[in-house]
Order: C-alpha cells, then structure tokens, then sequence
C-alpha cells in the first residue's frame, strides 16, 4: 500500500510538473512570438494596421526574466533593445526590470541614475530586489 | 454656407450671457438622463465653442475659461474630474493632451468655485501612469500633481450594469473617482485614429475603464467592439463636459505613430457628440460616417444644421488632417456645406 500510494504520488508529481514545464514552454512561445520589431516587448501588440509598436522598458525587462534560460543567440536583439532602453531610461520601475531581465541573461546594468527616483513601496521594492539580482545575491 | 465670422473677446462674453440659459439648460437636461434614455433628453440645438489658440503658452488659460464661461459649465460646489488623454513616453510628441490644457481648466473650474477638482486616467499601454504624466510634463508643469491624480488603472471599482447596451458588455467595473464625480471633463487631444477614424472627447473615455480589471491594452473593450463600446461608455456618464486640445492635433496615424498638425483650436461643449463631431468638421472629416457619433447620437444630433457654433467658425478653422489610407471614405471636402450652423 504504501509502496503504490507512494508510485501514485511519483506518477502525479511527475505530471505535475510535466504539465507546468509544459505551460512554461508554452509561455516562452508565447512572448517569443509577440517580440516587437525592435526586438523588445510592449503591452502585446507588435503591429496596428501594419504599422510597428515600439516597446516598453518595464515590459521588456519583465520578458527578458521570464525567458531566463533560453538561448541567448535567439535573444541577442532583446538584449541590445532592453541595453538602449536602460540607456534612455530615467523611470525607476522600468530601470529595475531591465536590470533584472538583463541579469538573467548574464549583463549587469550600471547603478540607477540619481534622476531616476522610486514612486512608491512597490518602485522601492523593485529597486531593492533588482540591485540584490545584479549583485547576484538572489538567484534566478 | 455660415457666412465666415470674427469675433472679439468682447463679443465672445456677450455671445457667452446669450447663450446661458440654454447652456445650463443643456446641461441640467443631460445631469438628468440616465444611460438608457439619451434620446429622450438632448436639447437641440446643442451648443460648442470654438476658441482659436495658436499655441501653448500663457495665454491658454484665458481661453480656457472663456471656453467654460461660453458654455456655463455648473462649477460652483461641484467634485470635478478632468480626464485628460495620456498615452505614451514621448516627450516631444503630440500624443497626450498637453498639461497646460490640463492646468487651464483645473485652475478656470477652481477659480469658478468648485469643491474638488481631481486628475485622473487609466492610461490603455503603460502600467507605470504616474511615470508617464512625468514624462508628459505634469509634474513639471502642475503644481502637486501627484496629490491631484488618481490611476484610474488602479482605483476602487464598482460595477455598473449597462441598459440597453451597444456593446457585446453587460457590465463594466469602473472606478470609484469617475462614479462619483458631479462632472467629468473629457479632455482629449484633437487626433486621427486608425481604427475608428477620430479620437476626441467620447474616446477618450475608454481611459476611465481600469487596467486593473481589464488588462491591458483593455482588450475586452475591443473584443466587445470599440465603436459600440464608445457608445455605451457615453451613456454611462450623465454629467459631461469636452474641452478638446486642438492647438496642435495629430493626423495620419493617430492616435500614436502620426503626425502633429497644428490645427490652433480649442473646442468645448457640454455634448460630447456634438463637440466631437465639430472636431470631425474642423479635421475635414465627415462625422456622419464616423460609426460610433452615428451610433451614440438622437436623429439628427449631430447635423450641422442642429450644432450651434459659439465663437469661432468651422468654415474659417478647418484644417485639412491627413487620413491613412483606410479612413479615406471619412473625408469631408469643404465645398460640401456641412459645417456647422452658426449660433
């Protein structure tokens, strides 16, 4: 009994977690298929009336972390975008997940610029744990 | 044709007290109407101002509030939001309203006496709305922004049952700031759009739909058809008031990647339709083809001949604004005589 209960409990965790890498592939093409032009992210729409959509810092970086892993020759224009996006960037929460998402993929971003200030806890929090990823004090 | 007209500061003023009692009217009527019954409470003829305004700087204010003076906008007392149209980080770009319109009409409905005058807009692309008032100019240019605004995006929500929806909705979760305001101030820019051909006062609306329940970019809105979804946030808000910044607009492809053309207008009135569709003829766009005016409005709403113009005229403002390919049909070539009757 116990022996099946614990075949039973193998067999569904290893479902389980097929199902969840399932899902996670899933969303990795997902966010692949929706890269704008320019080789960042935007709230989803890459093209109106055929014309293209720029992206979002904040979009891009949080895109760039969830594709943590992925092969970093399919990403190298990503990569170069969120690199001009941080560069143009003067907001905190946008500066944050592009440190993040860039820290996934092996690139540290300078320290925030003092123009850039944190709004809220949330911003505050963001900034927090970014700097503590770019450190590599939190691993992803 | 409305014979072409000048006319002074003065003549404005005394143009303004002659058309009190039916703009208060106007409004009293449209505080009245619930969303089910439009039709049943728009005067005719409504009236809309036409200011002209060559360009941001000091002098808007006066405008401005010759604009709420000429239309006898209800201050006194009242909790006023202003809803301004806020889109994109683009600093030197034409897509948002400017904040000096903004500023303008804060300072004219304060100044009028008002209880409460809030900022607010749940902005359908960005999450981070208060970066992107910064980036706006905002911050810089209104005192206390931040104390003044609300993130419509991320405000407390209620949901409202719509009667007799356009739309696929039956419902809508709207925030608490716009629900509970005694006028809300459509602010938009004076703007082309490539999927519903103008983007004006009733537009705009869609920003008072939170992102917090509906995503963005407010797909379920599209999904549910934007023209007909127009309509019914229209009808939802029974105190109304446009003030559009047509000082420079945006042509082409609105309502982000156009151009901006300089149109040197303030337009405003207490019906949205009306307003928006005197922005249509001042754009040379046929607001008659323009689905969600022909949808929102009473037979007849928005005819020329039913829109008394206070101010300036169509005739000597319109500005020929350049439509994508796909919107050619919307063209209103002046020749035609439909541009407004003069009040």
């Amino acid at each position: 009994m116990g022996l099946r209960r614990a075949q039973l409990y193998a067999s569904h965790e290893d479902s389980r977690h097929k199902a969840i890498a399932q899902r996670i592939e899933e969303g990795k093409r997902f966010l692949i298929s929706h890269t704008c032009q320019d080789g960042g992210w935007n709230h989803g729409s890459q093209k109106a009336l055929g014309y293209a959509a720029d992206s979002y810092p904040e979009t891009t970086g949080a895109a760039l972390l969830a594709l943590r892993g992925s092969p970093r020759e399919q990403l190298s224009a990503s990569i170069e975008r969120a690199k001009k996006l941080a560069a143009a960037c003067s907001f905190s929460e946008g500066l944050s997940w592009l440190r993040m998402g860039l820290a996934a993929h092996g690139e540290t971003l300078a320290p925030k610029p003092a123009s850039s200030k944190a709004r809220n806890l949330r911003d505050e929090c963001l900034e927090a744990l970014s700097a503590k990823v770019s450190e590599g004090a939190v691993q992803l | 044709m409305p014979e072409k007209q000048k006319l002074s500061r003065r003549d404005l003023l005394v143009g303004g007290v002659a058309v009190a009692a039916a703009g208060f009217g106007a409004v009293a009527a449209v505080s009245s109407r619930v969303s089910s019954s439009r039709s049943l409470a728009i005067p005719k003829p409504s009236q809309v101002a036409i200011l002209r305004c060559e360009s941001y700087r000091q002098s808007i204010y006066e405008t401005v509030s010759q604009a709420v003076d000429l239309c006898r906008v209800p201050v006194a007392g009242k909790n006023i939001v202003l809803k301004p149209n806020l889109v994109e980080f683009e600093p030197n770009s034409v897509i948002n309203t400017n904040p000096m319109v903004v500023h303008a009409a804060l300072e004219a409905f304060r100044a009028r006496g008002a209880a409460s005058v809030r900022i607010a807009e749940g902005p359908g692309h960005r999450r981070n709305t208060l970066d992107l008032a910064d980036a706006a100019g905002y911050f810089e240019l209104i005192p206390g922004f931040e104390d003044l605004f609300t993130d419509l995006n991320l405000d407390d929500v209620k949901s409202v049952k719509l009667i007799q929806p356009k739309s696929k909705l039956k419902a809508l979760y709207l925030p608490h700031t716009v629900l509970g305001a005694d006028l809300l101030v459509s602010i938009p820019k004076l703007k082309t759009h490539h999927w519903v051909g103008a983007t004006l006062s009733m537009k705009n609306l869609f920003g008072v739909v939170p992102g917090g329940v509906y995503g963005w970019p407010k797909n379920p809105l599209h999904w549910a058809g934007i023209p007909e979804t127009i309509v019914d946030l229209h009808n939802i808000f029974p105190r109304q008031f446009a003030l559009v910044d047509g000082v420079v607009g945006m042509e082409g492809n609105g309502p982000i990647q156009g151009t901006p053309k300089t149109a040197g207008v303030i337009v405003a009135g207490n019906n949205m339709p009306a307003v928006d569709a005197t922005c249509c003829r001042l754009m040379q766009i046929d607001p008659e083809k323009v689905s969600y005016l022909t949808g929102s409005t009473v037979p007849g709403e928005i005819a020329a001949n039913n829109i008394r113009q206070i101010g300036e005229t169509i005739d000597g403002n319109s500005t020929r604004f350049a439509l994508i390919k796909d919107w050619q049909d919307l063209r209103l070539e002046p020749s035609s005589g439909v541009t407004g009757n003069r009040g």
